[in-house]
C-alpha cells in the first residue's frame, strides 16, 4: 500500500495525469497517517507522502539510516545518490526552506572528469547593464546541462503562489568554476571591476507553455558579510530556446522576445524583471549570480530587519498562504534597498498574534512583543522568540504548529500593548534546574563488577549494590558526561512536550539578552570475565531516567526594551558580523538500575556444561602440583 | 569584645566585612598570618578581575607558606574540604576506632569556623560491611527469602552512644554518608540535638528552638523509618532545607514523617522503595511546592506513583515535567 503510494507520487508527477487522478491521489494521501520513518537534521521524514509529510525533498541517501534507506525512492536515474523524502512543511524553518542538491557527483561521472569547458561569446548589450552572450560549449557539456531537466528533481517552492513553473536548487562548484573562467574572459571589462566568482548555487527553473508568469520582482542579492562579497549581476543560462511575450522583460530597460538555446543573459540586479513561458516549448533556464568583493559597504539595520521579517513570513505562509504575498513584497523591498536605500513601505503591515499554551505574543519576524503579565521574564520572552523563529521541535510537533495563530494587518505598532493586555500572559516555559538530571554518583565500595558469580570472586550476592560498584559508576559517569555535553549548555530543553529553560543561559545586560551558546563537547570515553556463571556487565545497569531534547543556539544578542506593560524584543539574525547556527540534539539522562538475581545466568549449568570438568581439571592440577612439591 | 565572641559572631554573620577586619587586627597582634590573609582577600574582592593577579599571587604565596601551621590544630585523619580566610570551614573525618572517633570529631568541632562536617567510614569498615551484607544476603537467599528485600532491622555499625556525646548544634551542614548509623544512631543524634538546642536556644533567632542545620546527608546510613521519624521529631534537624536520604530502607511511612521537614527545597530519596503510597504522601507534604530538586527513580515509587507525580498540580512545573517524561 505504502510503496504504491510512494511510486504513484512519482508516476503522477511525471505524466500528464488528469485532475481527477490527482484529486483521488491527494484524498488518499490525506487519509494516510504514519509515524516518521527517519529524522535528518531534526526534520522528521517519511518515504511516502502522508497527511502530515507532504513536502517532497531530495537528500543524500547515505544520510538516511541503513535500516530504512531502501524504503525511500531514488526517482532520478541521473542522480541515484539522491533519495526522495517527504517532510512536514510545518516543521520547515528558514534553515531548510531551500533544498540545495549537491550535483557535482553527477557531473564528475562524465568522460571529461567533471569540469566544463565554457565560453561566453558575441556579447550584445540589450539594455544598460544587461547583456546577452552565446554560451559555447562542447557537445558533451551541452548534453550534461540538458540532462538537468531530465533529472526530475523539481520541487514546489514555498512561494509557488506568486510564481509559476517548477524549480530545484543545486550546488555545483564544477559548473561555477567554468562559468567564472568564461565570465572573466568573455564579459566586457567595465562589468568586472571587483569580480570574484560565480555563485555555485544554481536554480534550475522549468516552465511549460501556459504556466503562470514569474511575476515582476527583483532578485535578492547574494551577501557574505565575512568575505565582503555581494552579487551585482544576475546570470541566466537558457538551456532551451523559444519565443515568449516576452522571454525576459527588464522593467524600464529592454526585453527579449526570442531566445536561442544556450544563451547566457547577464543583467544588473537593480532591474525589476519578469518572464513568461515560451509559447510552444518548454522553457528551462539556470539562474545564479556574479559575486563581487565590495569593501566599505554601508549598513542599514532596517534592511536586516525587513529581511528577517520576509524570511519569517515565508515560513508562516505554510499556515497562512496569504502571507506569501507580504513576504515577496518584503524581499523585493530588501533587494531594492540594497541599491537605492530603504523606501517607504505600505501603511499597513502584517503581524502574527500567537498563543503558545496561554502565553500570547505578537511578532512580525523581527519584533516580538509580550505583555508583562503572569510573572513572565525577559528570559522566557527570549526563549519563546527563539523557539518561534527557529520553529523548534517540541515533542513530535513544531513550535509553530503548537501555536494558535492569527494574522493581523495593522498600521504601526502602537496598538500592540493594549491588544496584549487583554490576553493571557502566563509562562508556558518553566525555569528548570538541570542539575536535577545529573545527581552526583555515589562513592564506590566495591571494585569493578566481578567477571562471574563464583565463590572466589565472591562479591556478587543477591543484594549487590550496583549504585556503589566502581565499574557501574564509571559507566554511569561516562553516560552522564555524554548527556551533560548536550544538555548542560542548552538554554532550552524539551522533555516530551514540555519546554523548560535554563535561566543561567540567558544573560540580560542593559538592553541586550545574551543567549549563551554551546561549547565544544568534551570527548566522551567508554570502557569495556571468567569462571562461574556470567554476570551482567556493568554498562547494562545503566538505564535511561528521562530523554531530553536540547536546543542549542548560536545567535547574536537579542535587543530588548521594556515599557510599563510590555517587553519588546528585536532580533537581527542576519546581522553582518554573526554566523548563525541552531541545532537540536537528544540526550538520554542515565540512571543506575538495581541488581537482581536475573543478572546471574540461571541456566549456567546448561549453557556451560563443561564447567564441572574444568573445575575438576583445576583440582587435579592443584593436587598434582602439591604432590610434586611434596616429592 | 573577646576573640571567642568575635568568632561566634562571624560564624553567624560570615559576610560581615568590618567584623572580619576587626578580627584580622586581633590575629595580627598575635602574629597569626591569617590576619594579613583576611586583609589581602578583602582587597582582592574589591579589585576588577583584571587587576587581581598580583594580589592573588601574594595570597597564594602566603597560604602556601602557612597552611600546614594553620591546620596543625586539626587532628590526624581530618581533611579540610573548604576554607575561609585560611580557616577550615568544612572538614571531612573518617570514623575509625570507636574509642578515638568521638574525640577526633570533638576536636574538629572546636575549630572556630567549622560549620560543615562530613563523617564517613574508613575503607576497612566499609569492606567489612560489604562482606557481611553479602553473607547475610546469601543466607537469606538460601532460606528462600526475597533476595532483593532487606528485611533485617537496620542495625548500626557504630556505637550510637558515642554519637550522642557530640555537639553538632553550631553546624549548618552535617553528613554521615555511608556510615551505618542505623535507627539507633539516628535516634541518638535526634535526642542529643533535642537536649542541646533546647538548652541553648541556638536557633537562627533568639529563643528559636529550631537548629541551624541547613543540609543533612544521611545517604546509605541504614536509618530506616524509625530513624527518620526520630530525626523529623527533633528540633535540631527539622529546619533542614537539603536532605539526602538515598538507600535508607525507607517506606511510605517515612514519606509521611518527612512532612515535619517543612523547609525542604532539595530531597534525594532514591533507592528507597516508598511506592505509590509514598508518592502520595510526598504530594501531601507542606514543602512539595517549594522543591527545586526531587530525586527519585521510577522503581522507587512504581509506575502508579510516577503517574501521580506527573499529574499533580502541587509539584513545581519543572519537576512535574520530569515525571511526565521519566
Amino acid at each position: 500500500m505504502s510503496t504504491e503510494l510512494r511510486d504513484r507520487f512519482f508516476a503522477l508527477s511525471n505524466s500528464g495525469a488528469s485532475s481527477d487522478e490527482v484529486a483521488e491521489y491527494r484524498a488518499e494521501v490525506d487519509a494516510t497517517d504514519a509515524d516518521p520513518a527517519a529524522t535528518l537534521d531534526g526534520l522528521a521524514l517519511h518515504w511516502h507522502p502522508t497527511a502530515r509529510f507532504k513536502a517532497v525533498r531530495f537528500v543524500d541517501a547515505e544520510d538516511l539510516g541503513a535500516d530504512v534507506r531502501d524504503l525511500f525512492a531514488r526517482p532520478s536515474r541521473e542522480a541515484p545518490h539522491l533519495a526522495a523524502v517527504f517532510a512536514d512543511p510545518h516543521e520547515l524553518s528558514f534553515r531548510d526552506f531551500e533544498n540545495i542538491l549537491p550535483l557535482d557527483r553527477v557531473f564528475a561521472r562524465s568522460e571529461s572528469g567533471g569540469g566544463f569547458d565554457l565560453e561566453l561569446a558575441d556579447p550584445r548589450e540589450f539594455a544598460p547593464g544587461a547583456y546577452t552572450f552565446a554560451l559555447r560549449l562542447p557537445g558533451t557539456d551541452r548534453e550534461r546541462l540538458r540532462r538537468l531537466d531530465a533529472m526530475d528533481l523539481y520541487v514546489t517552492p514555498l512561494n509557488s503562489a506568486s510564481r509559476g513553473g517548477e524549480r530545484f536548487i543545486f550546488h555545483s562548484q564544477l559548473l561555477a568554476d567554468a562559468l567564472t573562467r568564461a565570465v572573466t574572459e568573455g564579459v566586457p571589462e567595465p562589468l568586472l571591476e571587483g569580480f570574484s566568482h560565480v555563485n555555485p548555487v544554481f536554480r534550475c527553473n522549468r516552465f511549460e507553455p501556459g504556466d503562470a508568469n514569474f511575476h515582476l520582482h527583483r532578485d535578492t542579492p547574494y551577501y557574505d558579510a565575512s568575505r565582503e562579497h555581494i552579487s551585482r549581476y544576475t546570470v541566466l543560462i537558457y538551456l532551451t530556446g523559444g519565443t515568449a511575450e516576452p522571454v525576459l522583460d527588464l522593467a524600464g530597460g529592454g526585453a527579449l522576445r526570442r531566445i536561442d538555446p544556450f544563451t547566457c543573459v547577464v543583467f544588473d540586479q537593480r532591474y525589476q524583471h519578469e518572464g513568461a513561458p515560451y509559447l510552444d516549448e518548454r522553457k528551462v533556464f539556470l539562474r545564479t549570480e556574479l559575486v563581487f568583493t565590495e569593501t566599505g559597504l554601508a549598513h542599514d539595520p532596517e534592511i536586516g530587519a525587513l529581511f528577517s521579517k520576509a524570511c519569517y513570513l515565508t515560513g508562516e505562509s505554510v499556515f497562512a498562504p496569504e502571507l506569501a504575498r507580504h513576504a515577496d513584497t518584503y524581499y523585493d523591498r530588501v533587494a531594492a534597498a540594497h541599491w537605492e536605500g530603504l523606501g517607504t513601505g505600505a501603511d499597513r503591515e502584517p503581524f502574527l498574534h500567537k498563543d503558545f499554551r496561554g502565553t500570547h505574543f505578537v511578532a512580525n519576524g523581527y519584533d516580538f512583543w509580550f505583555a508583562k503579565r503572569g510573572g513572565i521574564s525577559p528570559a522566557v520572552c527570549a526563549a519563546i522568540t527563539l523557539l518561534d523563529y527557529f520553529n523548534c521541535k517540541i515533542g513530535e510537533d513544531s513550535f509553530r504548529s503548537l501555536c494558535e495563530t492569527e494574522a493581523i494587518e495593522a498600521q504601526g505598532t502602537g496598538w500592540i500593548p493594549a491588544f496584549l493586555q487583554d490576553r493571557g500572559g502566563g509562562t508556558a516555559v518553566a525555569p528548570f534546574d538541570k542539575s536535577m538530571l545529573f545527581p552526583e554518583p555515589e562513592e564506590p565500595n566495591t571494585e569493578d563488577m566481578p567477571d562471574c558469580a563464583c565463590g572466589i570472586c565472591g562479591e556478587i550476592h543477591p543484594r549487590f549494590d550496583t549504585t556503589r560498584s566502581a565499574g557501574v559508576i564509571k559507566h554511569y559517569t561516562d553516560a552522564q558526561d555524554a548527556a551533560k555535553a548536550e544538555v548542560v549548555p542548552a538554554p532550552i530543553v524539551m522533555m516530551g512536550e514540555d519546554v523548560l529553560l535554563d535561566p543561567d543561559r540567558f544573560v540580560v545586560e542593559g538592553d541586550r539578552i545574551h543567549v549563551l551558546g554551546k561549547e565544544s563537547p568534551s570527548p566522551v570515553n567508554f570502557a569495556a570475565c571468567q569462571g562461574g556463571p556470567p554476570v551482567t556487565p556493568p554498562e547494562d545497569f545503566i538505564t535511561t531516567a528521562v530523554t531530553v531534547d536540547a536546543a542549542h543556539f548560536l545567535v547574536p544578542p537579542i535587543l530588548f526594551t521594556e515599557s510599563d506593560d510590555c517587553y519588546h524584543l528585536r532580533f537581527d539574525f542576519f546581522g553582518n558580523t554573526w554566523t548563525l547556527k541552531h541545532e537540536q540534539a537528544t540526550a538520554a539522562v542515565p540512571a543506575i538500575r538495581p541488581f537482581t538475581m536475573e543478572d546471574i545466568d540461571q541456566d549456567w549449568d546448561i549453557n556451560y556444561p563443561d564447567w564441572d570438568d574444568e573445575d575438576e581439571d583445576l583440582e587435579d592440577e592443584e593436587e598434582e602440583e602439591e604432590e610434586n612439591a611434596t616429592a | 569584645m573577646k576573640i571567642t565572641d568575635i568568632e561566634q559572631a562571624l560564624r553567624e554573620r560570615p559576610g560581615d566585612r568590618q567584623l572580619w577586619l576587626d578580627y584580622a587586627a586581633l590575629l595580627e597582634e598575635r602574629g597569626d598570618a591569617r590576619g594579613t590573609l583576611i586583609r589581602l582577600e578583602q582587597r582582592r574582592d574589591r579589585l576588577r578581575p583584571v587587576d587581581r593577579v598580583g594580589v592573588q599571587q601574594e595570597i597564594d604565596e602566603l597560604a602556601s607558606a602557612h597552611r600546614q601551621a594553620w591546620d596543625a590544630a586539626l587532628p590526624d585523619g581530618a581533611t579540610v574540604l573548604a576554607r575561609r580566610h585560611g580557616f577550615a570551614t568544612k572538614v571531612a573525618v573518617e570514623w575509625s576506632d570507636e574509642d578515638d572517633a568521638p574525640m577526633l570529631v570533638d576536636r574538629v568541632l572546636r575549630e572556630p569556623f567549622v560549620t560543615a562536617l562530613r563523617i564517613s567510614p574508613t575503607e576497612d569498615i566499609e569492606q567489612a560491611e560489604v562482606e557481611a551484607a553479602g553473607e547475610q544476603a546469601w543466607e537469606a537467599f538460601d532460606d528462600g527469602a526475597d533476595a532483593g528485600q532487606e528485611t533485617d532491622a537496620p542495625e548500626p555499625s557504630i556505637d550510637p552512644g558515642a554519637l550522642a556525646t557530640l555537639d553538632f548544634s553550631r553546624l549548618s551542614e552535617l553528613g554521615f554518608p555511608y556510615l551505618g548509623l542505623g535507627a539507633l544512631g539516628a535516634k541518638a543524634l535526634a535526642a542529643s540535638a533535642f537536649f542541646r538546642i533546647g538548652a541553648s536556644g541556638t536557633g537562627p533567632t533568639a529563643g528559636d528552638t529550631t537548629g541551624l542545620l541547613d543540609s543533612l546527608d544521611l545517604r546509605y546510613s541504614r536509618i530506616g523509618n524509625d530513624g527518620l521519624s526520630a530525626l523529623a521529631a527533633s528540633p535540631g534537624f527539622r529546619g533542614v532545607r537539603r536532605l539526602h536520604l538515598q538507600h535508607n530502607r525507607l517506606t511510605a511511612k517515612a514519606a509521611r514523617d518527612l512532612h515535619r521537614f517543612t523547609n525542604l527545597t532539595e530531597l534525594d530519596l532514591r533507592y528507597n522503595t516508598i511506592g505509590e503510597e509514598g508518592a502520595q504522601a510526598l504530594l501531601a507534604a507542606p514543602f512539595i511546592g517549594s522543591l527545586r530538586r526531587l530525586l527519585l527513580h521510577r522503581a522507587d515509587i512504581s509506575d502508579a506513583g510516577a503517574k501521580l507525580l506527573a499529574d499533580s498540580p502541587r509539584l513545581p512545573p519543572a519537576i512535574r515535567s520530569y515525571w511526565r517524561n521519566a
